[in-house]
């Protein structure tokens, strides 16, 4: 696949650095070796140039949209005006809107743009661009690094507090359909704002590959909070990474929904706590039914003092999905008096499936305090039979029984998607699928 | 009315229940007394339509319909209720939440300014209904939140299983005022229990069956309870 990446690089007007970034990370590809936790996939198969594997229908307008399409919408409850984002149509029929939009925030202090006019309008980026998970790291880092291929930029300036959503995905003017593409946000000093990533239903995608990255850069005291949504359709395979970097008294709160896998997902998030007081917290929640299947993986390093992190993951397994989760906090020696917690739980509704959780805590710090807890389990026999007894059907009680139990989890998710995705608590619940 | 005939159940293979024969009308209480093991909650859950409790032979009819043979929610879609002797613990599903869950499929209102007056009435503070069903909640707590759902049902029938056994004096007014309530409403109660003492705080004429090893040995009005309470179940 040599060549490719510099060709990629000035075919988009890319600035020196980063074509040379690419190449050495096209090199390296064949000598990188895969992540340990997450499932290989043969790279070589895919076409980085960005021509779709996949036959889509050209779709225009919301008339275009083929029927299956437009049953699996319905089915889904997607509202219809939700419809447009999902099917790419408003890079098509609203770049105006985005545009306004662009005015709109940078009133607010916020910087959005696609990545590539970012990184050539500014050249400190250099500093932030594909730094935090290095292409030597794995396989598909160096993959994403040499290939990626469109995507996000956003600034929020020192001190400004955003009180709504940003959604990431639904502002990637170039991306939304890009088999690599690469987000990077910065909140400034003091800075607060929530970004969303992803939507509740399934996107369509040209690509059954996606290796999408993340970065993003928490400076002092300010506040992100992530929300996660995915939901890929089932002739995908996605290995997406974020990286996380957190500064002294700043805050990281992600809350993640893996609603759908494909045909394999391999999430993999990291966070480095690297400033005083850092804090992080992850909640994600997995339902991995049918065939799918899941390595989810997030790790958060204490690397100062008071420093803290906390995992919570669940994880609902139905029919043959496998889900493996992999969830680490390791504390240095410089993160005196820093703590974590690690809670991982999975509860298979039926046999066929697995679930494997896979906690780990390491400190070299003699006062760093972690722990960790974990269970697997099956929702209990006579919690079934006690709301049974109470008027509910096997299926709703089950769909309850779900639902609350993934409730610790989705608190911390906007009311908005909650909707969608007790939706399809239930239609897991019930094997509606 | 609620009628149990001839009724026959199992657990497994072995037999625990035979011959059971009942008949409650509107408003009455009927009370089950008998030893551990005599089959009592073997009958409570054969009532409700436990699917472990396999019945071989016999009939439950709630006004003139079988029911016999249909699950559990629907029974309890008909009008009929029971009170756990042990209530499970969810440990991931508020009460609230739950509550208002099963008053939907009920068919009645889920009014949460409704439950909180029915909580109250039962002793039983807002803050029981944002915490999970039955977690951490004391013996009397429980029964009492068991009754509160009575009062909130409204079934035509209910079998309470022992809602005196492990409470205090407090929780027994509160249990003992829910039951005479249900029965003021038309309610017929089966009432389970060990002691004559929660009778004391029911005044209306009852019924007395006492059940030992299977079978009702004995049937009586409330001079039964009395001697049962002086004398032990005997022969």
């Amino acid at each position: 696949m040599k060549g490719i990446a510099r060709k990629l690089g000035e075919s988009r007007g890319e600035p020196e650095w980063l074509i040379e970034l690419r190449e050495e990370a096209e090199s390296y590809i064949s000598k990188a070796p895969f992540p340990l936790e997450i499932k290989p996939l043969e790279l070589e198969t895919y076409d980085p140039m960005g021509k779709g594997d996949v036959e889509l229908p050209e779709i225009k307008s919301l008339d275009d949209i083929p029927d299956n399409i437009r049953e699996m919408l319905i089915k889904m409850g997607v509202p219809e005006y939700e419809w447009q984002k999902i099917l790419g149509l408003i890079q098509v029929d609203t770049s105006s809107q985005v545009t306004s939009f662009k005015e709109y925030f940078e009133k607010q202090g916020v910087v959005v743009m696609s990545l590539l006019d970012a990184l050539k309008t500014y050249d400190w980026l250099q500093d932030y661009a594909f730094r935090l998970m290095p292409y030597k790291t794995n396989k598909f880092a160096a993959y994403h690094t040499a290939y990626w291929n469109g995507g996000i930029f956003m600034w929020i300036k020192e001190g400004a507090k955003i009180a709504y959503p940003l959604h990431t995905y639904f502002l990637i003017t170039e991306g939304a359909l890009a088999q690599a593409d690469h987000a990077l946000i910065i909140a400034d000093k003091g800075a607060e704002a929530t970004f969303v990533e992803g939507c509740t239903a399934p996107p369509l995608v040209r690509f059954s590959a996606h290796i999408g990255a993340t970065e993003v850069y928490v400076k002092k005291n300010a506040k992100v909070k992530g929300i996660v949504l995915q939901n890929w359709p089932e002739y995908v395979n996605t290995r997406p990474y974020t990286n996380v970097q957190v500064e002294e008294g700043g805050e990281i709160e992600v809350a993640v929904a893996i609603l759908g896998t494909g045909k394999s997902a391999g999430r993999y998030e990291e966070i480095h706590l690297k400033g005083k007081g850092a804090k992080a917290t992850v909640h994600s929640i997995s339902f991995v039914k049918r065939e799918e299947y899941l390595d989810d993986v997030i790790k958060i390093y204490l690397e100062a003092e008071e420093t803290s992190g906390l995992i919570q993951t669940k994880g609902v397994i139905r029919d043959k999905g496998i889900s493996n989760s992999y969830t680490h906090i390791e504390s240095d020696q410089g993160a005196c008096f820093s703590k974590g917690h690690i809670e991982c739980s999975g509860i298979l509704l039926n046999s066929g499936g697995a679930h494997t959780t896979y906690p780990g805590v390491k400190s070299i710090s003699p006062s760093s305090e972690l722990t960790h807890e974990a269970y697997v389990g099956k929702i209990s026999e006579d919690s079934l039979s006690y709301l049974m007894a109470r008027g509910l059907s096997e299926e709703e009680a089950m769909a309850l029984l779900v639902k609350g139990y993934i409730e610790p989890v989705t608190k911390h998710i906007p009311f908005e998607y909650l909707k969608e995705i007790n939706r399809i608590a239930e239609l897991v619940a019930k094997g509606g699928f | 009315m609620f009628e149990v005939k001839n009724l026959h159940v199992s657990i497994g293979e072995t037999r625990k229940l035979r011959d059971i024969n009942l008949n409650v009308k509107p408003g009455e209480l009927h009370v089950i007394m008998g030893p551990n093991g005599s089959g009592k909650t073997t009958l409570a859950m054969a009532l409700i339509g436990h699917p472990r409790y396999k019945i071989d032979t016999g009939k439950i009819i709630l006004n003139g319909e079988d029911i016999t043979g249909i699950p559990m929610h629907e029974r309890t879609r008909k009008g009929l209720f029971l009170s756990f002797q042990h209530p499970v613990e969810i440990d991931s599903l508020r009460y609230l939440t739950f509550l208002l869950e099963a008053l939907k499929k009920n068919g009645k209102s889920p009014d949460v300014e409704w439950i909180k007056r029915v909580f109250e009435k039962m002793g039983l503070s807002e803050e029981f209904l944002q915490r999970n069903v039955n977690s951490g909640f004391s013996g009397g707590e429980k029964k009492r939140a068991e009754l509160a759902q009575m009062l909130l049902l409204s079934p035509k029938y209910a079998i309470l299983d022992e809602p005196d056994t492990g409470v205090d004096v407090d929780s027994m007014k509160f249990i003992a005022g829910a039951i005479n309530e249900s029965l003021s409403r038309g309610t017929g109660i089966i009432l389970i229990t060990h002691y004559a003492r929660i009778l004391n705080e029911i005044g209306k004429g009852f019924h007395v069956h006492i059940l030992a090893g299977g079978e009702i040995k004995a049937e009586g009005g409330p001079e039964l309870a009395e001697k049962v309470e002086k004398q032990g179940f005997g022969e």
